[in-house]
């Protein structure tokens, strides 16, 4: 009861014209920056945490939290459009989207897909707000074993389902980023490590910096490698007049949006694995369970609502262990932490007694923004075949100064400029390579949990590792941890397998 | 276009003629806005002291104080050696607490007490507190326990500086060998001890006052040499009364302020002084000083420059003997 009330206080809070304005604002950026190709949801928060970092702290949550919401739906927008994802959550979108528009529905599959993405997003807020304050109780009981284990469940079960082809890449990325986490001064012994004699490395490594470099300069290189080519735009507008309700379609759908919806809080809520897998899993479960399989790439209706629910629904999803545990459920939300961390709002168990009022605010302001996402997807959606057209030659070198500036700005520190530049040129060549980021910058915020629990936990039992398996929550995660090591490597076995027998 | 361009290179030109010619009138102190760099993160002890001290100080001194956050290197040095490295006019401040005192012995930068100039203006005491579930929640059980069987309770702490010093002290020189917990922040520990993955911490007063309110945590000493009396809470003994030998290593004192370099003009200093003291003499500081739990000391000058050094001797030797340093405080000529 209290949980309603406290809520209704944040919305009562929220309240403020100007608060408001920029929420909505941000939103409407937040669409742009997802439609662009290019742009991501996880680029657009890195970027606008350092920018914002001098903002007072309700205007930079607002900005943030509207960008988020923002870029997750807009990215079906250049989907439908262009057949280009805007982000890597709408891929799935493209496959039914795309289809429909050239079908002359292009209108509609827009508003069915805003539709599903304010469902989504709604379904999040309210899991969000009812489940994450009784979980922050629980995630008292977490110790030091407790933590190490969830940590290293975080890094593997991401690096294995985010991966681009074979999990053990997703792995290696993982490790990599447990490794630069090792920079600096260990928070056990205190001793410093990897610093090669550099004063600026004895800190570590400054997480949005890093980020920074991992998402938004590997896209600026890109497109100076990439000659650009001419791509066909279509308009928003139906050229076929068909009447379909779209809010009808769907409602008429609701089991379909349920099991979208579960899909994308359970996914959104998994370490690192974010609103992109959501999607593809929502996709697949609907071509699964739908009585028109047969339609599916096609431009079916139901194929454009389920992955636009999904990924949407994941970032209720992925707030709830961001904001309980410090533990990221995605990409974006991983920058979110780090936002969080550098204005010294503290995530994890304790976040219910330093901050009461904390997650109600943030699930106050996500309801808001799927308002001010009704607005700003109608607002948007005839100008947006213009808004396409900017050529990424103007496009990059904004998002190079933004990169620059954003990576200064928050520590006031020439230094961190280096960071975002170096692991930029290491973005890039990764992901040549076809890793994902994803499980690079999952280490590097999971690697000091898992290094400093674990020593922790053999200091309190006295250097008996016992204790990692005798208390019941984590013998949980280990016995998970040992079932996704042995289903991807029964896998990859069976697939090398299969190679074999067909050469 | 080029009219615009020509306009723009001869306002340029117009506005740096201006400046030169500024520079060369020694005009009064301060005639234009002051940085104040804080070396760690917003929303820490040192950021919101510093911030409310150079709120104070900017009407008293009638011109802005910009007070940014530069963070990173070890114990604030990055901060530190930015205020360093800017010019020596006063026009550049850096806030500091007790934590920058061991740069000299964790980082290669050399410049110790002897070439700051302080003006400290308050600490919160450090307390020792045990879990109310813990098996031995009096000073006088946990000593006879540790003595009987070593190890056999848990302490948390933070790595380095000033609290894990203070939680250093009974294990090396108080004959209370406990089991160390090391976590990551002053706020991970008290989870820790909350959470009962450890028995007893060492924080500040200020952040642990919830849980000593709430009685979560028992207060059982306070890292002082007299007795402390903690509103709402009680009494505190001092942990004198209990390990009489650890007389000798106290003041261990958190304290917060701003310090400039050394050698800046005299003239500027005083009117640093004057705008401090006024300041530390207002209301809103009181009121400020009671919701942190702090102490105010309000020291300058000879004063301040005493307390600094003691402390610094203290807290540098202390760490050294631990084994904890990079450099010894010998070779930076701090004195034991």
């Amino acid at each position: 009861m209290t949980g309603i009330v406290g809520l209704f206080q944040e919305f009562v809070n929220l309240m403020d014209p100007a608060i408001l304005l920029v929420l909505f604002s941000a939103t409407l950026l937040g669409v742009i920056i997802g439609a662009l190709p290019g742009l991501s949801a996880t680029m657009g928060i890195a970027l606008l945490t350092g920018l914002t970092y001098k903002f007072p702290i309700e205007y930079t949550f607002a900005i943030l939290m509207g960008v988020y919401v923002g870029a997750i739906y807009g990215g079906s927008m250049s989907a439908i459009l262009l057949n280009i994802p805007g982000t890597a959550s709408a891929a799935a979108t493209a496959l039914e989207g795309n289809p429909l528009a050239k079908k002359g529905m292009a209108e509609t599959a827009i508003k069915v897909t805003r539709a599903a993405s304010i469902v989504g997003t709604f379904i999040g807020v309210v899991a969000l707000a009812t489940i994450a304050p009784p979980l922050a109780k629980v995630a008292l009981m977490f110790t030091s074993p407790e933590y190490f284990m969830l940590a290293l469940f975080g890094v593997l079960i991401c690096g294995s389902i985010v991966t681009m082809d074979i999990p053990l890449k997703g792995w290696i990325g993982g490790v990599i980023g447990l490794l630069i986490a090792m920079i600096g001064m260990d928070k056990i012994d205190g001793a410093s490590r990897f610093d090669f004699g550099l004063v600026e490395l004895m800190g570590g490594i400054s997480m949005v910096p890093a980020m920074i470099g991992f998402y938004a300069i590997p896209e600026v290189i890109k497109a100076f490698a990439k000659s650009s080519d001419d791509i066909e735009i279509g308009k928003a507008k139906d050229v076929v007049k068909q009447n379909i309700p779209i809010w009808g379609t769907v409602f008429k759908n609701i089991r379909l949006v349920v099991q979208s919806a579960l899909i994308g809080l359970g996914i959104g809520s998994l370490p690192g694995v974010g609103e992109d897998v959501a999607a593809w899993v929502g996709y697949d479960a609907a071509k699964k369970t739908s009585k028109h399989p047969e339609k599916f790439g096609t431009g079916s209706l139901e194929g454009a609502i389920a992955p636009e629910v999904s990924n949407n629904s994941a970032i209720g999803g992925a707030m709830i262990p961001m904001l309980t545990l410090a533990v990221p459920g995605s990409p974006p939300a991983a920058v979110l932490l780090g936002a969080l961390m550098i204005h010294n709002v503290r995530p994890g168990p304790m976040i219910m007694r330093d901050n009461p009022g904390f997650i109600n605010y943030i699930a106050a302001l996500l309801f808001l923004a799927v308002l001010a996402l009704w607005i700003a997807g109608i607002l948007l959606a005839k100008p947006m075949s213009m808004i396409l057209k900017v050529p990424t030659v103007y496009l990059m070198p904004i998002v190079s100064v933004l990169s620059i500036v954003g990576a200064f700005a928050i520590s006031n520190n020439p230094f961190d400029i280096i960071i975002a530049l170096v692991f930029g040129v290491l973005g890039y060549l990764l992901d040549k390579m076809k890793y994902s980021p994803a499980p690079i910058v999952l280490g590097i915020i999971l690697g000091p949990m898992i290094d400093e629990n674990f020593r922790r936990a053999l200091m309190v039992s006295k250097g008996d590792p016992s204790i990692f398996f005798t208390q019941p929550i984590s013998l949980f995660f280990f016995v998970i941890i040992c079932l996704t090591i042995f289903k991807n490597l029964s896998s990859s076995s069976k697939k090398s397998k299969k190679i074999n027998l067909s050469e | 276009m080029k009219k615009g361009l020509f306009l723009l290179l001869l306002t340029t030109l117009a506005l740096t003629g201006c400046g030169g010619e500024t520079e060369k009138v020694k005009a009064e102190y301060p005639e234009r806005s002051i940085n104040a760099i804080v070396p760690f993160g917003a929303g820490g002890g040192t950021d919101v002291w510093g911030r409310a001290i150079m709120d104070g100080m900017a009407t008293e001194l009638g011109v802005n104080i910009i007070v940014s956050n530069v963070t990173g290197g070890s114990a604030g040095s990055t901060g530190i050696s930015r205020v360093w490295n800017a010019p020596h006019d006063g026009y550049t401040l850096a806030c500091t607490s007790e934590t920058p005192l061991t740069i000299p012995v964790m980082t290669a930068i050399t410049q110790t007490s002897n070439d700051w100039i302080y003006f400290i203006a308050a600490g919160s005491p450090g307390v020792l507190m045990v879990n109310k579930n813990a098996e031995y929640t009096t000073m006088d059980e946990i000593m006879a326990q540790l003595k009987k069987e070593p190890q056999s309770i848990s302490i948390a702490g933070t790595v380095g500086g000033l609290w894990f010093a203070q939680a250093k002290l009974f294990d090396t020189y108080g004959d209370m060998p406990f089991n160390w917990l090391p976590y990551d922040g002053s706020g991970a520990a008290l989870k820790g001890a909350v959470s009962q993955e450890a028995d007893c911490v060492v924080a500040s007063a200020g952040e642990a006052k919830d849980f000593m309110r709430s009685g979560d945590l028992i207060p059982l000493a306070v890292m002082e040499l007299e007795a402390w009396h903690m509103p709402t809470v009680g009494n505190i003994p001092s942990v004198t009364e209990y390990l009489p030998q650890l007389a000798e290593y106290l003041p261990l004192n958190q304290f917060l302020g701003f310090k400039v370099p050394a050698d800046t003009d005299p003239e500027i200093v005083a009117k640093l002084e004057e705008a401090f003291q006024a300041t530390m003499d207002s209301y809103a500081i009181e009121i400020f000083a009671n919701e942190q739990l702090a102490t105010i000391y309000n020291l300058t000058g000879e004063e301040a420059k005493k307390y600094a050094t003691q402390l610094e001797s203290n807290l540098c030797w202390i760490l050294s003997d631990m084994g904890t340093t990079t450099f010894s405080p010998d070779e930076r000529g701090i004195s034991r």
